[in-house]
């Protein structure tokens, strides 16, 4: 018998049982007539069969204290989506309150400054400075403020 | 339950960051996961940390799990992820580094395992052993590099296929194929009580 049916069978007894009919059938028809590759086959099936006869011992404690942590960390990540939502929300709100507030405050303010008789250029730049400005820079904390959030989920998730 | 509706079913908790669907996979899952941890790290207070973290990496990203394949496998590849990023970060040894080539019980296992080896207590796999086979196994695995008993615990305790193996340790099958072959040698030849079966 060429050395290659051995090293081909004894390959099929490493796969254990990850064979198709024809590969077991000539497995088992080779076993019959090789008492080498028998021996091989049954020392396999002992150390596999040793594997299973270990019985590791897991602690009914290390089963507590992870539900005890994921219910924990449900919590927080709970906490840390409702964040999220609010510095969303608040930045949606500046936004809109920057854009409506603008259209309405532009007309207030020239009506206010035909009143007192203001060059365009100053009472457009008191409109930038006293309304435009703080309520974007507002907006654009708010999406800093949620920059940061992500980026401290995302650092603790690598720890 | 079918495999398929039951995939589904955790697919759907873990999306939902349901706590008590992933408070009873933590229980159904308790022995196998520990199990493959102490394979894959042979301590048992390290495999008892990472079991912890798997599972709050589960509850993290389980919106990752695809509910078309099984959970088992994907659980192992998050256990197995998480192991390695341990060892990078203590700077050890890559689970995958050594032997590659060569003995099975080469230079940069033995660094490696004597690392994770505390020699003053028995191992985990020492007082696992239920019997003559399997204490002389405890011997093997030992002194085994934590890449083959990994293949062994996936392939011969958890019956996952060659190509499930495969998608857990990142390995092609030839890959998966060849640590079996080398890892159910060294377990022959202490079972035989000599060098190598040839």
């Amino acid at each position: 018998m060429s050395a290659d049916l051995h090293a081909r069978a004894r390959e099929f007894v490493d796969r254990n049982q990850d064979l198709s009919p024809a590969e077991q059938a000539w497995l088992e028809d080779h076993l019959r007539q090789c008492a080498q590759c028998n021996d091989y086959a049954e020392l396999t099936a002992r150390a596999i069969q040793g594997l299973g006869s270990f019985s590791f011992s897991v602690g009914p404690a290390l089963v507590a204290r992870t539900q005890e942590a994921l219910t924990r960390r449900a919590r927080e990540m709970e906490a840390e989506r409702s964040r999220r939502r609010m510095y969303l929300l608040g930045f949606v709100i500046a936004c809109l309150f920057t854009a409506a507030g603008s259209v309405l405050g532009w007309q207030g303010w020239a009506w206010v400054a035909q009143r007192l008789q203001l060059v365009p250029w100053e009472w457009q730049l008191g409109f930038s400075l006293f309304w435009v400005f703080p309520s974007a820079t507002i907006a654009m904390l708010l999406l800093v403020g949620l920059g940061l959030e992500r980026s401290r989920i995302h650092e603790r998730s690598l720890v | 339950m079918n495999p398929a509706t039951e995939a589904k079913e955790i697919a759907e908790g873990l999306r939902r960051r349901d706590v008590a669907i992933i408070h009873k996979l933590v229980e159904r899952y308790q022995y196998r996961l520990t199990r493959y941890l102490l394979y894959l790290t042979g301590r048992q207070d390290l495999a008892e940390d990472l079991f912890q973290e798997t599972w709050l990496r589960v509850l993290e990203r389980g919106s990752q799990f695809d509910a078309s394949s099984r959970f088992e496998p994907w659980l192992f590849t998050v256990a197995r992820n998480l192991t390695m990023d341990y060892f990078r970060r203590k700077k050890m040894v890559s689970l995958d580094a050594p032997m590659e080539s060569g003995n099975a019980t080469g230079t940069n296992e033995e660094s490696f395992t004597a690392k994770l080896a505390d020699h003053s207590s028995p191992s985990p796999f020492e007082l696992a052993a239920r019997s003559e086979d399997a204490a002389r196994l405890a011997q093997a695995l030992l002194l085994l590099a934590p890449i083959y008993r990994e293949v062994l615990v996936l392939r011969f305790q958890e019956q996952l296929s060659l190509q499930e193996v495969g998608r857990v340790i990142g390995a092609p099958v030839a890959t998966v194929s060849s640590r079996l072959r080398r890892g159910l040698a060294a377990l022959r030849s202490h079972l035989e009580g000599v060098a190598h079966v040839r």
